[in-house]
């Protein structure tokens, strides 16, 4: 037996692919899943470094057919403006992010406690707002008049604290931890404060991982309550400065009125598009890539604890 | 190792669940907001910023906000500040610039309005915070009384039956800005070429009468195209008013005394145009491949056609100002009747809200604005030596400043009477093209449906059917892409099935309505 594992048949290229096929087909079909998203993604960028005359010629393409920057530098026309955006959006995100994971994990952890007696009551109050909400109209009726949070920075933030689905997915994953480990903690004379956030938060570090992904996404990505709720341009993120000059580029160039008096100015507008996804998207993919490490190392601490 | 996966696996189908959830979410709140449910509460806190201190002269000073779509310029509190030294004096009101930016100004006046919060002035347009929705909602006030007790100069300023045009149900709701109000939709010319194969652009009756010129072209210039594009077709071009919207091809003839609604499409005058245009294209006056825009511009540009636009707006100045942007010197005539439609009237105006605590104030600074050159001016091009400076004083032709970028709203006819504006050409000023255009705007006859406004509330399926099918067929068809014989027919059944007899029975209806109520 083991002189026939460790015949040099086994390493013929036969051998081996004949006991690897089933990781090999895997591989090559995740292989070609991520080449179908990121094939899009770098079209945009090859676009976003496009000329605009020669992209609505030739249309998109792997590659730029006139390499350009003036889409950029039409971005980055007013640098402080964009700078200013950033740094709102950072700050928004990581704000958000670490107060939306505190809040949230806290409910999630008390609701995870059996012997919290009001725990269905509370369950249940979280789980109607995930069916029924008050609507648009009266949400911005309680932020301006009785929050008076029009054209705040707590406005980008306080809205989209508590996430219902957020809390129920750490509940669940909270109640799969073993119990054990509370007992003993307490045993050893831990308080509630110190089991939550020695015991129960480390060991759940997968879950943080992917709530906190999520989170800084939708941070990341919000623009509909600065549409709402801020005038203030000091006051913009990002996204939504990106939407304002897209939109409002779009509106000069469709405008008859308008366009006659621009004269000789012409905006970039498909690579300009494309130019602010990419510096959108980019910090995004910065944040995913640094979080997944944490996907990785929170896999094989559940593997070692779980058992 | 399983847990994790598990956990995995929970996290996917929640989210799945959570965005099949979410993606409805924005839509919904949209419908809920154009009923105007929140119409009966509108004394909720936010008062208009009143600044004056319960002093004791005779008429306080108040200030109005004035709240539109726009860029949201840097300098937007100097220019404020610059017009309320211009306001307070000849209307005894402040002015609070409100501007949002062009994206956000829909949703936020929704939002505003049903919310119950008070405003003074506000934009709106069929385009943008609809003018008949904000009607029906009950969010503006009825301005006839006012206009005439306090904006006389721009009662007067507009024909009566221009402000009938703003009417709904026989009231007055918006003050038109004055801008262009007729479609005089002909072609562009080369000159250069026009005059060596002896062609009179001014004298032409019909998009037929270019064939002999284009022939020419043809024959004795090589390297020129004879004709940017073979599509002629617009409904006010052949006398037809689009009176439910454009694109949507139930119209009615602008002179017809019965007020019949028909289908445009099974016009002779389509037929016609559609025919003309795969002629033009088979026989090969136009490029043989539809170019965007862009290209299309610069080979205009660089002398590569004989023929601009076929379609487009010859207005006052449109010769100037093609030639000024493009560098060919043109003729321009326009092709067909000219007349007044509602919707060319009402593209923009400006409104008081019913929940303003000083519309006479507001009438007043309206009245401002549409009268007095230098407060329209200054809301309009910004503050001078700043935002733009004298090219010529005596013609009242100006050039931008040196911190032009800070304020160039660059969109004359959101603030006022555009007829008030500095030209910014010393051409313009020439032929004096404010006084023509007020000249055909006030001569062109009138369109017997000016003043009915389309509700489109019983087929709004009906119509998002059809103009998404215009969308698609009406370009290549108009443009002779394709042939008539087969796509017409094909283009025609499709509107059927979409219910088109549907939409004009209901336009017919409505329209017989009005006209009856008159």
């Amino acid at each position: 037996m083991t002189a026939n594992r460790l015949s040099p048949q086994a390493y013929t290229p036969r051998g081996w692919f004949a006991r690897n096929w089933g990781q090999i087909a895997l591989n090559l079909s995740l292989t070609l899943l991520a080449f179908f998203f990121l094939v899009p993604l770098w079209v945009v960028i090859s676009a976003s470094f496009t000329d605009e005359a020669a992209l609505t010629k030739h249309g998109f393409g792997l590659w730029p057919t006139l390499f350009s920057f003036s889409a950029y530098r039409y971005i980055l026309q007013n640098p402080t403006q964009i700078f200013n955006a950033f740094g709102v959006t950072l700050l928004v995100t990581t704000i958000g992010t670490l107060a939306s994971l505190f809040i949230n994990s806290l409910i999630a952890y008390a609701l995870s406690r059996t012997n919290f007696t009001w725990r269905r009551t509370l369950s249940f109050i979280i789980f109607l707002t995930m069916l029924f909400n008050g609507g648009l109209v009266p949400s911005y009726i309680l932020i301006t008049q009785y929050l008076k949070l029009r054209d705040t920075f707590a406005v980008l933030i306080v809205p989209s604290l508590l996430a219902p689905w957020h809390i129920f997915l750490l509940r669940t994953y909270f109640s799969t931890l073993s119990k054990e480990f509370i007992d003993s903690a307490r045993l050893d004379g831990a308080n509630e404060w110190q089991i939550y956030l020695r015991i129960v938060m480390p060991l759940s570090t997968p879950a943080l991982a992917t709530i906190s992904l999520f989170t800084i996404l939708g941070y990341w990505n919000d623009w509909q309550m600065a549409l709402l709720y801020i005038n203030d341009t000091t006051l913009y993120p990002l996204q939504y400065l990106l939407f304002a000059v897209l939109k409002n580029a779009e509106f000069l160039t469709s405008n008859a009125n308008a366009s006659a008096m621009l004269g000789s100015v012409k905006v970039p507008l498909q690579t300009v598009r494309m130019a602010m996804a990419v510096i959108a998207i980019a910090p995004v993919a910065v944040a995913f890539v640094s979080l997944q490490q944490y996907f990785v190392r929170g896999l094989t601490i559940g593997g070692i604890k779980g058992e | 190792m399983t847990k994790f996966f598990r956990f995995l696996s929970l996290v996917a189908l929640l989210s799945l669940v959570l965005t099949a959830c979410a993606a409805p979410a924005p839509v919904e709140p949209a419908a809920e907001v154009s009923a105007p449910a929140a119409v009966e509460a509108p004394t909720v806190s936010a008062p208009a910023a009143t600044d004056s201190p319960p002093a004791a002269t005779e008429a306080p000073l108040v200030t109005v906000t004035y709240q539109y779509p726009n860029t949201v310029f840097k300098d937007v509190k100097l220019v404020e500040d610059a017009l309320n030294e211009l306001l307070v004096p000849i209307a005894n009101a402040k002015i609070e610039l409100i501007p949002f930016d062009w994206g956000a100004y829909d949703e936020k006046m929704k939002l505003s309005f049903a919310a119950g919060e008070t405003c003074d002035i506000v934009f709106t347009a069929p385009w943008i915070n609809n003018y008949l929705l904000n009607i029906a909602g009950g969010n503006l006030l009825p301005l006839d009384k006012l206009l005439i007790d306090s904006a006389p100069g721009l009662w007067a300023s507009m024909p009566e039956t221009t402000w009938d045009a703003a009417r709904v149900d026989g009231k007055i709701y918006g003050v038109i800005n004055q801008q262009i109000f007729v479609k005089p939709f002909g072609v562009y010319v080369r000159k250069d070429l026009a005059d060596k194969y002896g062609l009179d652009v001014y004298a032409l009756k019909s998009y037929d009468e270019l064939e002999p010129f284009i022939l020419s072209i043809l024959k004795n210039e090589p390297d020129v195209i004879p004709s940017g594009g073979a599509g002629t077709w617009t409904d006010e071009g052949v006398g037809f008013d689009p009176i439910v919207g454009q694109g949507v091809p139930a119209v009615v003839r602008f002179d017809d005394k019965d007020i019949t609604v028909f289908n445009a499409a099974a016009s002779p005058e389509f037929k016609k145009s559609i025919e003309r245009a795969r002629r033009w294209y088979m026989a090969g006056y136009v490029p043989k491949e539809q170019m965007a825009d862009d290209d299309a511009q610069n080979a205009w540009k660089s002398g590569k056609f004989a023929i601009g636009g076929l379609s487009g707006v010859v207005k006052p100045g449109g010769e100037i100002e093609n030639e000024q942007r493009s560098g060919q010197a043109v003729y321009a005539q326009s092709v067909g009747p000219v007349f007044l439609t509602t919707a060319g009237t009402t593209a923009t105006t400006n409104a008081i809200c019913s929940s303003s605590k000083n519309p006479e104030a507001a009438m007043r600074i309206l009245e401002a604005l549409n009268t007095n050159v230098e407060a329209y001016n200054t809301l309009a091009k910004g503050i001078e030596g700043k935002h733009w400076e004298w090219a010529d004083k005596m013609n009242k032709v100006v050039k931008p400043g040196p911190n032009n970028a800070d304020y160039n709203p660059n969109t004359d006819w959101e603030f006022g009477n555009q007829f008030l504006a500095y030209y910014i050409d010393a051409k313009q000023a020439e032929i004096k093209a404010w006084e023509a255009t007020y000249k055909l705007n006030t001569e062109s006859p009138v369109s017997v449906a000016m003043g009915f406004n389309f509700n489109p509330e019983p087929v709004k399926t009906e119509l998002a059917n059809l103009s998404a099918i215009s969308v698609e067929l009406l370009g290549p068809l108009t443009a002779g892409l394709v042939d008539p014989a087969t796509a017409l027919p094909a283009y025609l059944e499709r509107l059927e099935q979409a219910g088109l007899q549907t939409l004009i029975d209901e336009a017919q209806r409505q329209l017989k309505e009005w006209a009856a109520s008159r």
